[in-house]
Order: structure tokens, then sequence, then C-alpha cells
């Protein structure tokens, strides 16, 4: 569904750097899978790339059999609506607007019936539990409610790619986990292929399969059994090897 | 919630952010409308000028014109540069180019429209406020007494109404889409620390006091033959007052340390100095404005009067 192929990212300046070096990564439709790695290891701009928000220096990325990279402009646009979905670490809400609003938004960008958007709308805030904040603004509601708004918004239209940034990122734990809770439902009942960046180990044992990267290079990837539990355990080991402990993991983002 | 729902509440529920713009606009109307109040006032037309005199009247009128467009041009474009990061966002959630530009005219055209006629009467109201003050700053004989102007009115109307429809158009296209991840990491560039050079700002002074010096010394007829020369030199005085001999200034006060570290001091300039970077261009599209229309003012009660006498 997803592949990337020999991707790299330079990024120009005084001093070029060197943030993604032939990224390989191929994605089966519905999977659910999670990218880790040490600060500065380059996952963001991975996922920068693949969210069309930044292009690759070289190699390809296609998503169902299309280079996103390639289209018109306008083409691009239509793309981004239709078939991405987007959750990050700080929410990026439009604050002029209220949570139903923000959340029918894509469906408003593309043109849709206001029978259509109320009635998904009201559909997807029931499955995730916000009915009750649909008329607030975004500063009235707490970071869970606004995470879970920000996923009703990247779920609405049916994306077959959801892109997600540090999703708990800005929550405590107890959010933290409302949120993975729901993504793991949503990729399971609506069969979404997802891609979480994170380095909360808790929030990666949600996923099918963890790849990690380091220095902006593949370094290992695994898999996950039947058991959360011992998946979690396994993240974390990959994670002493990959350098130090987890705790020396910073928790700021790059 | 339809598209035209959406941009309807963004400027709705934004009312502080789009305030600044709508006044600016709103005080480049006023200005050009109070100017016109007096153009077409009754005790200085009705056949009194000659050709020579309208003439001078129509050029000053050009020029608060062309000076208005970029003051308006100037400070859409600022504050467009201010929602950058809310474009990325937009533009990330899917909205094409297209649809960005048709709001961006929607929004344009219906401050324009608010701007210019709230301009007009906010000038009509305060119509023989400033006729008064005129009379007094331009040491003039006669009254001007309040009429109504129904000429400048209708000058103003249709020449702020076509100058934010031209600005509309061409700001939208002006917006080209550079890449997103410029967009959406606009606002957290810095733009360094603004400088000045030593140079620029020697020539601000001289540049302003020989304008100035050579305006005051002339008389006669001389006068006609040294304003283009005083105005070109006043103009790059000005421009250069704001945008070097201010920054200069506030950076010889932030090297002095037993100014600089009292009380509120520090926070008071380290911020100005940012700002008046920022604000240079305006103030000195808003000198311009108002300097032109009020000299042109004066000029033309000089011919009058020399014309009578």
């Amino acid at each position: 569904m997803l592949l990337v192929k020999q991707v790299s990212k330079v990024y120009e300046g005084k001093v070029a750097y060197r943030a993604l070096t032939d990224i390989d990564l191929t994605i089966e439709s519905g999977e659910f899978v999670g990218i880790m790695g040490p600060s500065g290891s380059g996952k963001t701009t991975l996922l920068n790339l693949i969210a069309t928000i930044d292009e690759p220096t070289t190699g390809e990325i296609t998503i169902n059999g299309v280079n996103p990279h390639k289209l018109k402009k306008e083409q691009l646009a239509k793309f981004r609506r239709r078939e991405l979905g987007f959750v990050f670490q700080d929410f990026n809400l439009l604050h002029t607007l209220t949570v139903e609003e923000n959340i029918v938004l894509p469906m408003t960008l593309d043109g849709k019936s206001v029978k259509e958007m109320k009635q998904k709308a009201h559909d997807i805030a029931e499955k995730l539990g916000i009915t009750g904040i649909l008329n607030k603004r975004t500063y009235e509601i707490s970071g869970g409610q606004a995470q879970r708004a920000a996923v009703a918004r990247a779920m609405i239209h049916s994306p077959s790619l959801l892109l997600a940034d540090e999703p708990t990122g800005n929550l405590d734990s107890k959010a933290s986990g409302d949120v993975m809770e729901m993504l793991d439902a949503i990729n399971r009942t609506e069969r979404t292929t997802m891609m979480l960046v994170t380095h909360d180990p808790v929030s990666a044992s949600y996923c099918h399969r963890v790849v990690f990267i380091r220095d902006g290079k593949f370094y290992s990837e695994i898999h996950r059994g039947s058991i959360r539990q011992a998946f979690f355990q396994k993240i974390i080991d990959t994670l002493s090897l990959l350098g130090g402990n987890g705790h020396d993991l910073s928790q700021v983002r790059v | 919630m339809t598209f035209r729902k959406f941009a309807f509440n963004n400027i709705y529920r934004n009312k502080r952010l789009y305030a600044a713009y709508f006044l600016s606009s709103l005080f480049t109307v006023m200005v050009f409308f109070t100017f016109a109040i007096f153009a077409y006032h009754p005790e200085l037309g009705e056949g009194h000028l000659n050709g020579n005199v309208r003439f001078g009247m129509n050029t000053a009128a050009g020029i608060i014109y062309v000076f208005s467009f970029f003051f308006v041009l100037y400070s859409m474009s600022s504050f467009l540069h201010s929602r950058k990061r809310e474009f990325g966002l937009l533009m990330l959630q899917g909205m094409s180019m297209r649809q960005i530009r048709w709001m961006v005219f929607l929004e344009n055209m219906i401050i324009g429209f608010f701007a210019t006629l709230g301009g007009i009467l906010l000038g009509l109201v305060f119509a023989k406020a400033i006729l008064l003050l005129a009379e007094n700053a331009l040491v003039l004989e006669s009254r001007l007494y309040f009429y109504f102007p129904g000429q400048a009115v209708k000058q103003s109307l249709i020449c702020f109404l076509a100058l934010f429809f031209c600005i509309s158009v061409f700001v939208s296209y002006v917006l080209r889409s550079r890449k997103l991840i410029e967009l959406i990491k606009g606002d957290k560039q810095s733009k360094g620390e603004p400088k000045a050079n030593l140079l620029l700002t020697l020539a601000a002074v001289l540049l302003l006091g020989s304008g100035y010096a050579g305006a005051l010394i002339v008389k006669g007829l001389g006068v006609i033959a040294a304003l283009v020369p005083v105005v070109c030199v006043v103009t790059a005085g000005t421009y250069l007052l704001f945008t070097q001999l201010s920054v200069y200034v506030i950076r010889r006060l932030k090297k002095q340390e037993s100014f600089f570290w009292r009380k509120t001091n520090m926070l008071l300039f380290a911020d100005l100095s940012f700002r008046m970077k920022d604000n240079a261009r305006t103030f000195f599209m808003v000198a311009m404005v108002s300097t032109t229309a009020f000299s042109a003012i004066g000029t033309l009660y000089g011919f009058q009067s020399s014309i009578w006498l």
C-alpha cells in the first residue's frame, strides 16, 4: 500500500545535513506500523516526506500506486483531502472553529453536502465518545479531548493512510492510553492503514510492527506476537541496544 | 458547514486579528477623503483656480492614491504573512491553492468594502473638526464652512473600491504556494537582530535636514523650481529615518547598560528594536500620505492667496 524506495533527504544550508539515507519501507494495507528512534534520528522527517509536507531529495514514495510528489498542485490538494489523515503532537485544530466544524473540515473543503457531513460527524463522535463537546470551541476542551477530535478529523473522510506524529506526546498516560486504544480500534474495525511516529514504548506496543531507525538509517524491526506485554518488553530491549537505556531518549521531538 | 460558512466563521471569530488590517485601511481612506473634502471645498474651488493649481491638486491626489495603494498592499501582505501557519494547516487538510485564493479574495473584498464605507463616514463625522483644524494649522483667513462633500464622497468611493478590488486580485496571486514545510514552520524562524548602517543613518539626518531647510529658505517663484528636488530628498530622508535612524538610536541606547538595564527599559527597547524594523515601512507610508495631503493643501492655499493679491 505504502512503498518507500531508497529515500534520502538532505537539508541544504550553510552546512548540508543528511537526515535520511536510503530508507526502504513497505506497509501493507490495514497494517499498523510504528517508527521509533532516538531524537534526531529522522523519524519525523520520514513522516513529513510521506505526508507530502516535505519532498525527498532522492528516492520515491508511492501511496496506492500514486507518487504524490509528482502530482500537480490541485491534484495534490485533492489527494491530501481524500487519501490522507493527519494527527499531530500539538493537535493543530483551528481555534476559530468549533470541535464539530473542525471534524468536518476535510469534507467541507471537498464540497460535500451539509446533511452528509452532519451525519458522519455524529457517527464518528459517537464512536470516539466526544458527542458532548461537539459545540465547544477548541480552547474549552482538554488535551485528551482535543486529540480525540483531531483523530476524528483525520478519520471522517475514511482516508487510506492515517499518519500520526507523536499523538501522545502532549498527553498524560491515561489520555495516551485512551487515544492509542482508539487508534487500535479504528485500525481493527475500519481496516485503515496507520503509521505512527513515537518515542513512547507504551504507545508503540499497540502497533503490529515497529521499525527502528538511527542516524537516518534503517536499524532493525520487530513484530508483535499475540501478547502486548511481551512486545513492550521487546521494544524496551531494542531501545537499550540502540543506545543506553530507554530513559536516555529525550522527550523533545525533532 | 459549507465553504462559505467556514470563510465567514474564520473572520467573525477572529475579529481581533482582522481589526489591525481593517483599521489601517480605514485610516488610509479617511486621509484621502479628508484631502478630497478640502480639494472640493467651494471656498477654494468654483472656477477661482487656474489650470496650474488644478494640475497641482490632481498630482497631489495621484501621489496620495499611489501611496495608499502601497500602504494597503503592504499591510495586506504583512497580514497574510502572519497567517502562514494557518494556511499551511489548511493546505495539509486538503485545501487547494484555488480555494485559499478565493477565501483571501472574499475576505479582502469584505474588509475593503467596509473600510471604505467606514473611512468615508468617519471622515464626514469629523469633517467640520478637520476643516477647523486646517483653518488654524494653515493660518487661513477665510472660514472653511461645513458643506456636504458629494463630489469627495463619490471620488473616494470609486477610487478605493477600485483599489481594494485591484489589491484583492493582485494579492491572491502573490500568495504563491511555497513548500508546505516552510508554511508550517514559518512562525518558528527568527528574523535576526535588526541592524543599522552608520552611513545611511548619517544620510537620513542630512537628507531630512537639507530637505526641510531648503523648503524653508526658498521664497517666491523659487518654490516651484525647488518643489521636485525637495519632495524627493524628503521622501528618501523619511524612509531612512524610519528604517535606519530609529534602529540606530535604539541600538545605541541598548549598548548603554546604565540606561538599558534600568527597570523595564530592557524589555521595552529590546522589543522596540524588532517592532521598528517590522513597522518601518508602515510608518513611512503613513507619514508620506499625511504629509503629501497637508502640504498639498497648504500649497494650494498659498497659490490661491498669491493669485488673489
